[in-house]
């Protein structure tokens, strides 16, 4: 039982602060007026996760997943990496081989959702407006329109943001950085959480290598600094170099 | 800015609780925000200053407790906690570890404002 004031909850403490007493007393409207003096504090052990939510809705979206047989990714990146271009050119590559579907997260326009149409892969748009990052919810819902008996892998294109994504689980398999060459090769280092979580990284635009100041061994051992047995590929979804690899790894995937 | 995301669903859930206990309202919310957890403790509290805007939570304080990484090392067994913003055995400088704390983002405690009357019912 409470010592304080015997309502035979143990679980609350009481905090007496008499600086605190009349604070907040016309911010919500209390029917009886001023009778201020009776107010008391409780302290509520939550202990709860903030993103208990989306993690549940996550989860029910990896068990979806797993029941139909499909392998999500979550490709995160800042802007400017060329995602929605290297997801052009793998859809282009895989047509035929490996059924695969997209759900594009995009803060305006339906650009990317256009680019990436009739290359045999469903395309499906989630219109972010303010917000950086999907959130599970929608993702999952979006799931039986896009994902057809014969969809093996499941791209999930983030909206262009190194940070935010990297905090909401989608239910996805695992999470995919990519890191052009323009960005510089500390990025792994300044942007830990995400490369940390992330078992594969793709360094995209290889083909400006010649033009720039890049140390790719830096960069590869930043990011395995970050995160040991990092899955690195490198390559340009201009020139194609590279591409190879990455279609296999994909093909196996699916 | 995620931050801002976080910060109105923790006022929803807030919300929800105040709701449950039937409370006039919330004088503190407690909040864990661990060093490796992808959230900026002072964005955060910018968020909230924001988000509870013409709420009843305009003059609910927001305690942001920072928690610090720890890393449990699978090379050397020992446990520390990484001077730097990635997790690395301070004792060994190996990478080769588990995230023991650090990754947290959770409301530990709400304080809130019950009328005595009600309280005793
Ligand atoms: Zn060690």
């Amino acid at each position: 039982m409470c010592d304080e004031c015997g309502c035979g909850d143990v679980d609350h403490t009481h905090t007496n602060d008499p600086s605190h007493d009349h604070d907040h007393g016309h911010s919500h409207g209390h029917s009886h007026g001023h009778s201020h003096d009776h107010d008391e504090k409780v302290v509520l052990s939550v202990r709860e996760k903030v993103l208990a939510r989306n993690e549940e809705l996550a989860a029910k979206n990896r068990l979806w997943l797993a029941e139909h047989n499909v392998t999500a990714v979550n490709l995160i990146s800042a802007p400017g990496t060329g995602k929605t271009f290297l997801l052009e050119r793998t859809l282009e590559r895989l047509q035929g081989r490996v059924g695969c579907a997209v759900i594009t997260g995009d803060q305006q326009t339906d650009n990317d959702a256009k680019r990436l149409a009739g290359k045999g892969a469903p395309v499906r748009q989630i219109e972010t407006q303010s917000a950086c990052h999907l959130e599970a919810q929608r993702v999952g819902d979006l799931f039986e329109e896009v994902i057809q008996d014969e969809t093996r892998i499941l791209f999930i294109e983030n909206v262009g943001n190194l940070v935010c994504p990297t905090a909401f689980d989608l239910g996805e398999n695992f999470k995919i950085a990519l890191l052009s060459v323009t960005e510089g090769e500390d990025k792994p280092l300044k942007y830990p959480a995400l490369f940390s979580l992330a078992p594969v990284t793709i360094v995209t635009k290889t083909d400006l290598l010649p033009h720039l100041d890049f140390d790719m061994e830096a960069c590869r051992e930043n990011l395995r600094k970050v995160h040991p047995g990092m899955f690195v590929f490198e390559l340009s979804a201009k020139s194609g170099d590279g591409l190879d690899g990455w279609i296999d790894y994909l093909e196996k995937l699916g | 800015m995620h931050e801002l995301s976080i910060a109105q669903s923790i006022i929803e859930r807030v919300e929800a609780i105040r709701a449950e206990h039937e409370a006039s309202g919330i004088a503190s919310v407690q909040l864990q925000v661990g060093t490796l957890s992808g959230v900026d403790p002072y964005a955060l509290e910018l968020a909230f200053s924001v988000a509870v805007e013409r709420t009843l939570y305009a003059d609910t304080r927001w305690d942001i407790e920072s928690v610090v990484a720890r890393v449990k090392c699978r090379t050397c067994g020992r446990t520390t906690a990484p001077d730097g913003p990635f997790p690395i055995c301070m004792n060994c400088d190996s990478t080769d570890i588990a995230i023991v704390t650090g990754r947290e983002l959770m409301i530990d405690t709400i304080e809130v404002k019950q009328d005595e009357e009600k309280n005793h019912v």
